[in-house]
Order: structure tokens, then sequence, then C-alpha cells
């Protein structure tokens, strides 16, 4: 591999690492602090999708573009919202199964109602010039698109530290993750900071379909796809840690951007050849932590 | 790890295949009426197949019950999703037959559910009409006095595009194609054929991407790397959009000095596309209806524009033949039997949407073609489509029946 191709493939991986992440680390929050268990959360990354292509491809332009992502993202986070409300609230101390079977349920609805809303066709929606060229790197090139979704990584990385470490609502969502009981005890409206946790968990979910949209084609089924990834990634980084999420996704990115350039006949393994290293080391995850 | 984490993670070992079921519907049958039925993807990446299908079989249904029937008889047609998985077709096939006392079963998208699908029919005596699924397994290897397939099977399509290739001026290609049976079987068939029919020609690459991909990044980079002349692409629909979108962004394609491309380029596809279609790359398609110039392919564009308000895709074109093969195979037979009515088709002649068809004795193949062109704006249908179309001769694309003979003896 010459240096060239190998900052292509690195890049490569890198941008497929900020996809993962911006899935994982939502349902790595969700699962942080409301202990739930969203088989959904691939379904809000769908959804996110499809209204993107909806709201990319009617707004038009740069703006409409940066209008579509956003709005896409906010409306997912709103209907995450009001699935916590309506359903995931009146599950938090029924047991792992029932959660299981709600959520599954839910991934049904989310991918029948898709179909009904957008059809069922494969949709595509074009970026705005500046992000669909290349970037030479030597004799190689780079997507600018790519570059754009590490940026878009990077910057939800920047949010969501500055949400947790620098406010109080992040304060009580690392209370949360620590110990909800005692939260509760301290006086903390916990059934607000839940439903918040969630719409920021969507929200992520939501986001990360919307900026995928314009990268590749839009079609029923990618929902299933991203959360059995993003699962990966969580379990890899440790449940409810927001680096492990992180380090998860980068090192799954890397390993599979190397690894389909050097052997692509084990494709569909690479992310469960690290699955199954990290937990043979670290049962509990990389950043997780061991049972007490 | 603590308590509830542990829980977790077993909970997703136990409920991510959960993810992978789906479920139907059934309809009863009735004196006056016979039922038929067809297993397609209606769910997940696939579902847009299933669409195109089931609304061309529905048209095909309205429009015979509308002219009094078949023998007589009021058509129902079922149409459930077996989510692309071959446990859930069989399991609705069993069902279709021993309880709904279907007549006839239309064929899936996937060839994996066609081949399961393909032993139940046989065993229950059941005509089985494959309009999607084309790996040639399942006329060849597989062949049972049952099964009559009218989508150009894998062999076909990969000989077809090598023969056009074979005409084109570069040697150096890269292959890449979806990773299941319908990518490995149709990519080989076009190297065989490629191989044989130009020796000099070098294969700089291979690649089988999993179906569905999201991220061709790293194949691109390789396909850069190898820097082949033209990239062969059995990729399709969404798939294609994808791998066309990445090449762009990472400079694959798209410049002056980029590979060339040969790509499946569906109706679908390239209606979705639209003006981002890549004009002047070599294109191939079953059943463009563009691309094919009879009566029955227009009053069936027709028909099908004013129902749905869209062009019918390949998919749609070839369903809707499988259905005229089978209601003609009936008439000959004068029965619904199944074993009279398969008798009745194999070595019959239609007339199809593509002209006159035979569905061949020795494997009940249509004698179809493959049409292959160079894509092109096109502004009286408002997307691109195939200039200086070129429909392979069915005689230099199916297998002899010696060699059909062959390939069997061979398993």
């Amino acid at each position: 591999m010459s240096p060239d191709t190998f900052v292509v493939v690195l890049v490569s991986g890198l941008s497929g690492a900020a996809l993962l992440f911006l899935v994982g680390s939502g349902l790595t929050l969700v699962f942080g602090a409301l202990r739930i268990i969203n088989l959904a959360h691939g379904s809000l990354y769908m959804l996110g999708a499809f209204l993107a292509v909806a709201l990319i491809g009617g707004l038009g332009g740069v703006l409409g573009f940066a209008a579509g992502i956003v709005a896409a993202s906010l409306a997912v986070g709103v209907i995450g919202g009001l699935i916590e409300l309506s359903i995931l609230r009146r599950l938090y101390h029924r047991e792992h199964l029932m959660q299981l079977v709600a959520t599954f349920a839910l991934i049904l609805i989310i991918s029948g109602a898709v179909r009904v809303i957008f059809g069922a066709n494969f949709k595509r929606v074009g970026a705005p010039d500046f992000l669909t060229g290349s970037i030479p790197v030597g004799s190689s090139t780079i997507s600018a698109y790519q570059l754009f979704l590490i940026g878009v990584a990077l910057a939800v990385v920047a949010g969501l530290y500055a949400l947790l470490y620098r406010t109080g609502l992040g304060r009580n969502i690392r209370a949360a993750v620590a110990d909800p009981e005692l939260l509760q005890l301290a006086g903390v409206n916990v059934p607000l900071l839940f439903t918040t946790v969630f719409v920021i968990g969507a929200l992520l979910a939501g986001l990360g379909g919307a900026v995928i949209a314009p990268y590749h084609a839009v079609s029923l089924g990618i929902d299933v796809d991203i959360v059995v990834q993003a699962f990966a990634v969580t379990i890899i980084g440790g449940l409810g840690s927001l680096v492990g999420a992180a380090i998860g996704s980068i090192l799954v990115g890397l390993v599979q951007s190397f690894g389909i350039y050097a052997a692509p006949k084990f494709s569909l393994a690479f992310i469960f050849i690290v699955l199954a290293v990290v937990l043979g080391v670290r049962p509990w995850g990389l950043f997780g932590e061991p049972e007490r | 790890m603590n308590s509830s984490g542990r829980r977790f993670t077993s909970m997703v070992l136990i409920g991510l295949p959960l993810l992978v079921t789906a479920c139907g519907q059934s309809i009863a049958t009735s004196g006056g009426s016979v039922n038929i039925a067809m297993n397609t993807s209606l769910s997940g990446s696939f579902g847009f197949f299933g669409l195109a299908e089931q609304n061309a079989l529905k048209l095909a249904v309205d429009k015979t019950n509308t002219a009094g029937g078949l023998l007589g008889k009021q058509i129902k047609l079922q149409v459930k999703d077996d989510g692309a998985k071959a446990d859930v077709a069989s399991d609705l096939t069993r069902t279709e037959i021993l309880n709904d006392k279907i007549v006839v079963l239309f064929g899936p998208v996937s060839s994996s559910v066609a081949l399961a699908e393909q032993t139940l029919v046989a065993k229950y005596k059941i005509p089985y009409l494959l309009h999607t699924s084309n790996t040639d397994k399942l006329t060849v290897q597989k062949f049972n006095d049952y099964t009559f397939s009218v989508v150009p099977n894998t062999g076909m399509e990969g000989r077809a595009n090598a023969i056009a290739a074979a005409k084109l001026p570069y040697t150096k290609y890269y292959l890449i194609g979806p990773d299941y049976e319908f990518g490995h079987s149709q990519l080989t068939a076009f190297k065989t054929k490629l191989t044989q029919l130009n020796s000099g020609v070098t294969f700089v690459g291979e690649d089988y991407p999993k179906l569905g991909a999201t991220d061709y990044s790293s194949y691109i980079s390789k396909i850069q790397a190898a820097k082949p002349e033209i990239v062969y692409s059995a990729e399709f629909a969404g798939d294609l959009i994808t791998f066309l979108t990445q090449a762009k962004s990472a400079g694959l394609l798209g410049k002056p000095d980029s590979p060339k491309l040969f790509g499946l380029f569906d109706v679908d596809t390239l209606r979705t596309l639209g003006a981002t279609a890549p004009a002047g790359a070599y294109a191939y398609g079953r059943a463009p209806f563009f691309a094919i110039k009879t009566p029955q392919m227009d009053q069936f564009v027709k028909d099908f524009k004013d129902r749905y308000n869209i062009p019918p895709s390949d998919w749609a074109v070839m369903a809707y033949d499988a259905f005229t093969a089978w209601a003609e195979g009936v008439k000959k037979a004068n029965s619904f039997d199944g074993d009279k009515v398969s008798k009745a088709m194999s070595g019959m002649s239609f007339q199809s949407t593509r002209g006159t068809v035979t569905l061949r004795t020795i494997d009940h193949q249509a004698n179809v073609s493959e049409y292959e062109g160079v894509l092109q704006t096109d502004a009286t249908v408002g997307f691109d489509t195939f200039a200086n179309v070129v429909a392979a001769s069915p005689n230099d694309i199916l297998l002899t029946p010696d060699q059909v003979t062959a390939a069997r003896a061979a398993g």
C-alpha cells in the first residue's frame, strides 16, 4: 500500500467511525442513563435519513442542505420524545425482555410507516457541490464528504462534552448513568431527565441518518444494518460509556477500512472479530466497568 | 460488566434475530375462483422489487378477471412478504399450497429464496414462474419439471455483457458485484466468456462487497490503486447508487481520465438517479421498456402508467410476462392442474412484452435477450435511457442443450 493510498483508506475508516459514533453515542447514552435496550435506535436513524432526503430535496441549495439535516434531526428528536413519553416510560421497571419486545414492535411500526409515507423504492439526494468533490492526496484523492462526516462527528463530540461537563443537565445525566436511584433521592425530576436523554439519543440517531443520506442510497432496511453495528460498537466500548463509543467506533471503522482493503473476502467478519477479541480480553468492554 | 450490562448483552444476542423476521397474511379460496400466490420481498432494501412485481401481477390479474377470468374462473392473487429469507418463504409456500390450494407460485427476488421454494413446488407439483431471481442453478443444476424462468439467468446476463464488452476498446478490467449468489454467478459468467472472446483481457481486481453495503470507500481505493481502464459492475439498485455516489465523491468516476463504467441500470435506478445518472456509461438491463418495441410492451406501459403513474421497471415487465406465460399454459392445458399446465408450458411459445419467446424444453428457460447500450439523457421519459441499444441474441447467450446436460452431470 502506497502512502497516498494509506491516507485515503485511513480517512475512509475515520469517516465510517464518524457515522458509527453518531449512532452509537446515542445508543450508549440512552442505555447508560435509562438502562433501556432500544432495538429501534436504527429505525430512528432510518427515519432521519428519509426525512433528510425529503427536506434537502425539497429545500435545495446549501442552506437547504444544512436546514434539512438540522430539521430532520430535530424531528427525529421530537419523535423520540413522543416514543419515550408514550411507550418507554412504562417499561423502565419491567424486565429487559419486555423492553426488547416493545422496541422490536417499534421497528416494525416505524418501518411500516416509512414504507407508507415514503414508498418502498430507494431514494437519493444530492449534496452541495463543494461536498461532492474530492481532494487530491498525491496520486490519490479523498472524498470531501468523508471529511464533512468526520467534521460533524467532531462537532458532536465537542457538543456532548460541553453538555455533559459544562451544564447542570449534563451533571444530572452523568449522575443518572452512575446511580439513578440516588439521583431521585436528590430531588431531580428523573422522568423529565429520562425524556431529555432519550430525545438527545434519538436526535443523534436522526443526525446520523440525515448526514449520511446524501452519501448513499436511502432504503428500507438500513435500520437493521446500522443498529447491529451500533450495538457492536457500544459493547466494544463499554456499555454507557461515550468515550468507549468513540474509541470503539474508531477501532471498528479502521479495522473495517483497512481489513476490506487487505482481505475483502472477510469484510463481513471484521466487526465481529473486533467484538470477540475485546470481549475476550475485557468482557465489560474497553471503557465499561467490571461487575462489582 | 455490571449486572444490567450483562443482561443487556444477552438480550441483544436474543433480540437481534428478531430483527430479521417477517410476517404475512392469507386469503381463502372460493368456488368460482382459483388462488395464485407470489412470495417476494415487500420490506427491507429489496422492497421496491416486490412492489413493482406486485403491481404488475395485480394489473395482469385484474385485466384477466375483467375479461371473464381464466377458464371461466376468477383469479385471486395473494402476495406475501418473504423478507428475502428462505426459511420464511418455505413456510409461506407450504401454507399456500396446503391451505390455500394455490395453482401457481410466482417467484421471489432473492435467488437463495427461489432455490428453497423450488424444492417445495416440485414436491407438490405446482408450476413455479421465476421473473426476477435468476441464478442459473434454478434452471440448470437444480432444474425440475415445474420451474420456469422468463428472466435472463446469470449465465445469460454475464455472457451477453461479455459479448458487448469484447467489442469495446478496453482490456484492463476491474470487477465488482454483490456478495451473494447472483453477484458471484454473473461475474463468473462474464469473466469466462470475455476471456474466451478476447485472450488479451486482464482482470486487475475483483471484489464482492456485501449486499446493501453503505460504505464502498475501501473498495474504491482498491480500484483507484489498480488503475483499470473499465469497471464492470453487477451492483444494482440502491447499492449501485451508493457506489456511484461514493465513486464520484472519491474522484474515481466523472473525470475525463476516469475509468469507464459498465453497469446494471434498471428503470427504477435510472428514475431515481435522474439527472445524476452517469451519462456515457455502458449499461445493461434485463427488460428496459424503452429498449423494447413491441405492441404488447406499448400496451403494458400504457396500462401500467395509467394505473400507477410511473413507467414499469424491468421487474414489473418480467413479472407481467411470467403471468402471461402461466395463463397461456393454463389455456393450452385447459386445466389448472399443475402437472398438465407444466407439461403444456414446456416448449411453449407465447407472446410476451418482449416479443415471442419460447420456454425451452431442456431447462424451461425463456429464450429472452439482455439489453446493452450507452446511457444518455432522454427528455421523452424524463430520465436517462440507453442509446445504441443492442439486444443480445438468445442463441448466443443460452447454454446449448448439451452444455445444460453436461452442467447437470457435473453437479
